[in-house]
Order: structure tokens, then sequence, then C-alpha cells
């Protein structure tokens, strides 16, 4: 690529002269000159070339001398450089240059070999800040479209509850980086059943929020065929175990609630079980059902659970991110203190558990980072009759 | 994250020590993915010195695993401390990994 040098020098046998000594550069393409006589002009020149690479100046010039030009080139937002011309041993105009902003300089009488050398230097230095100006450009366009993966991310978890006067819910997924892979979801199968799920995708970021978007649609899909838990993981199971060259899995819990006889039946896909609180307040650990992760082992067969919700029960979901989540001291919350804050709880309602455990958690962590998505779906029974 | 590599009596010896999660995952797999290379078949990974393992790193260990039962080949995991047994326990995998608590026991596992 050519590169486009603007020489500023009030003596016009200077311009005849660079264009003799660099007549080779010229021809073939590697340098481009422009001229101009002092300030003023080398501003208007850099006004109508908007991609100069580098100014050589003189500092005594007419109407603006060197030293105003390089106070001028800083409120440029160019990345120009500039190389000042001076008289021999003038040190206090090149220290004066040098404090605003000139890359080098030269001496008169000029040594031609020793101005291309610094022309090259010169040149090369631009191309280094070019390049991280273009990559921080690149990068700043990335956080951009992963702020608007996120906020995708975030509008297909649903945010209006079922309306079904039998069950309250709330859920959050919090992710650690913008866009996660954890989900929850929940849905009407028929007027007597509502379906829950909750999952965590291996890993984080992008892959993580692509097969996140992938299980969520197939879950969603073949639990709506209205089959049973168990049947519905082993199907969707088969399905992501299909070219899953990367070894990705999902851990998940699917949870049928009859809202009519308060009867769950829940299938485990290597995941954390859910907690059930009764109405005094006491906690009981879903007991665990048959099954792994999903995508991993093609055929695999899940065993539905089965669990009795009275009226004013809570059932609470949750990933691993809330238990894994770390302090200074490098301790994990774990599942003990999860316990003990859902344990001390006065009132029972699903948005103050899921604000209280979420505030319970982020106080654990004080100033440590999140390195893992926090997700939590409560439920609540409350039967009208 | 560290991993240290010995061959003994044609099986891998892989230790793994530190954490390995979401940022350290893919240099795990990247280097048990060099030792793959060699084609040995038999691969015991020791979890004694790692003090911790996320979802990022079970996926290299069921990659690996893949690979090996590829070649018709074969993995063992030993020295799983409690927290990390449960990881394990938890998704299900204790179902899919031959898991010894020694690395004797495991290397006779894989000797026969």
């Amino acid at each position: 690529m050519v590169s486009k040098i603007l020489v500023v020098d009030d003596e016009p046998d200077f311009e005849a002269l660079i264009l003799q000594k660099f007549r080779r550069k010229i021809r073939k393409n590697d340098f481009e000159f422009f001229f101009a006589r002092n300030g003023f002009e080398a501003l208007e020149q850099l006004k109508a070339n908007g991609d100069i690479d580098m100014i050589l100046t003189d500092i005594n010039m007419p109407q603006m001398d060197g030293l105003t030009l390089l106070e001028e080139l800083l409120k440029l937002p160019c990345l120009t450089k500039a190389v000042v011309v001076s008289a021999y041993g003038d040190m206090d105009n090149i220290r004066t240059a040098m404090n605003r902003g000139a890359f080098d300089f030269i001496t008169k009488p000029i040594d031609f070999r020793d101005l291309e050398l610094t022309i090259d230097k010169t040149l090369s230095e631009l191309l280094i800040l070019q390049k991280g100006r273009k990559a921080r450009e690149v990068l700043s366009a990335m956080q951009q479209e992963m702020e608007l993966a996120g906020r995708l991310q975030q509008s297909i978890l649903p945010h209006s509850y079922p309306e079904c006067r039998e069950v309250s819910v709330c859920a959050q997924m919090v992710p650690a980086k913008d866009i996660g892979g954890d989900f929850y979801d929940f849905f009407v199968i028929d007027d007597d059943h509502l379906g829950f799920i909750i999952a965590d995708v291996s890993g984080k970021g992008v892959t993580a929020a692509i097969f996140m978007g992938v299980s969520r649609t197939l879950l969603r899909f073949t639990a709506l065929q209205g089959t049973s838990v168990d049947k519905v993981f082993s199907h969707v199971n088969n399905l992501l175990c299909v070219d899953n060259d990367l070894c990705m899995f999902v851990t998940a819990i699917y949870a049928i609630l009859n809202v009519k006889t308060g009867e769950l039946k829940y299938a485990n896909g290597g995941h954390d079980s859910p907690m059930k609180i009764a109405v005094d307040g006491s906690i009981e650990i879903l007991p665990r059902t048959k099954g792994i992760a999903l995508g991993v082992m093609e055929g695999v067969e899940f065993e539905a659970g089965r669990v009795m919700l009275a009226p004013g029960e809570l059932l609470y979901f949750f990933t691993d991110g809330m238990l894994d989540a770390e302090n200074e001291a490098h301790e994990f919350y774990e599942v003990r203190r999860l316990i003990d804050f859902l344990d001390g709880q006065d009132q029972l309602t699903p948005t103050s558990l899921v604000k209280g455990a979420y505030k319970s958690v982020t106080d654990f962590v004080g100033n440590g980072p999140q390195f893992d998505d926090m997700t939590q779906l409560v439920i609540q029974y409350q039967p009208t009759e | 994250m560290l991993i240290e590599h010995e061959v003994r009596d044609g099986i891998d010896i892989i230790s793994l020590i530190g954490r390995i999660d979401a940022q350290s995952a893919p240099g795990v797999n990247q280097e048990i993915g060099i030792v793959l290379d060699d084609k040995r078949g038999k691969m015991l990974i020791d979890f004694k010195e790692l003090d911790y393992i996320s979802s990022s790193g079970l996926r290299v260990l069921i990659a690996v695993s893949k690979q090996l039962k590829a070649v018709r080949g074969s993995l063992v995991l030993c020295n799983l401390d409690k927290k990390i047994y449960e990881v394990f326990d938890v998704s299900g995998f204790t179902a899919i990994f031959d898991i010894s608590t020694t690395q004797e026991e495991a290397l006779s596992m894989l000797g026969d």
C-alpha cells in the first residue's frame, strides 16, 4: 500500500529535491508526496487528504510555523505522525517539538539516507498503531454483538408467568458473561398440567449459548407433545447425541405438575436435585432418579420420580453456579449454605426466595468475580379449593 | 493448571494439578490430545492434585473417553476427592467412567 507523506517547508527547492531523491520509491508506488509551504497549507492538505500517514515539517515558516502545526495536529483525530526538520543543535525547538507529540527529528543539512530510515521507522510505528486501532474497533463491535446476543437470550426465556391460578412462579437467570448456558422454561401442557425445566449447558459463553438455544427448543417442543418426563428426556438425549462432536452436554430437570392433584413427576438428567419446602419451612431434597446429563450417551434410559405437593408447598430448582460461587477466601457457597438460607425464611413465596437466595450468594461472594451462570426457578402450589 | 504426563508399561498416566474451568479446559484438551496422538490406547487420569473441575472440564474428559473408545482403548480415573466425586455423581458420569480409588488399582485395571 502506498504511504502518503506530507512535506511542509517554505523552501521552494526542497520539493524538487525530495521528488528527485525518492524517485524510485515514488515510481514503485511505495511513497506518494504532498507539499505545503507553511502550517496553514499543511492543515488544508490534511483536510483534503484525510489519510496522510506522516508529516515531515520544517520549524521556521511564515504564517504558521512547525511548532504551531504540531499543536494543531494534536487536536485532530488522525494517527498521523510528524517528524520535524530543525537546524543542527537547535535543542530548544527540538525539545518543544517532541513535547508537542513529534515522533522524531532530523537536522539540516539533511542526510537523505538518514531521512529514508526515519521515514521507514515512522511508517512502521504508524502501522502498529493502525493495527491496534483496527483491533479495538473489531473488539468493540464484538462486545456490542455479545451484548445484543445476551439481550436476545434473556428475551427468549419466559418472563410472563403462566396464567394458572393454582401455581405461582418466579425465575431468574444471571449469566457470568454477557451470554450464558443456563436456562429455565415453563409452559402449559393442558388444562391440568404445567411443565417446568431448569438446565445448565456445559461450558460458558458463545458455544454454551448456541447449545442452550438448541436444547431449549428440543426440550420444549418434545415436552409439549404431552409425553411423560422420562420419555421426553430419552428422546431429547438421543437427538442431542447426534453429531455432537464437541461433546457438549446439558444437565436438566424436567417436571410436570398436575395442578388439580398436586402430583409432580420429574426426570433428572444429571442435575442437582430440587428441594421441596413445606409450609412449616422444612426442606426435603427430592430423591435422585436414574439418569445422566443429556447429550453424552445415546440410548440412556431415564427414570421418573414422583412427589406430592401439598397446598402452599414450594419447589426450589437451581443450577450449580449458585453452589460453586466462590468468595475471596476461595470457599464455595455449597449446598449447606443454600439450605441454611432457605431454612431461615419467614416469607415463603417464589419471588422472595429467588431474590433472597441471589442476595445471599452475592453477599457471600463479596467482591469476587462471578464464574458461572446462576439460575433459579421456584414454584408454589396454591390450589383454589 | 498443570498437567504431568508419564508412560509406564505402555499406559499413559496423566496427573491433573490445579483447576480445570472454562479458561483452562482448552489447554488441557490440547495437551491430552497430543498424548492421544501416540495411540497407546490406555490412559489413567489421576485427580489427586486437582482442586476443582467445572462442566467445561467434564466435557474434555468425555471427549477423551469417546476418542479412546473409538480405538477400543480404555480410560480409568483415580483419586477423586469427595467434592469432585460428587460432581461426577450428580451429572451421572460415575456410570460412564471407570473410577478407582488409588493409582495402583487403576493401573491393575488397565493392565489386564
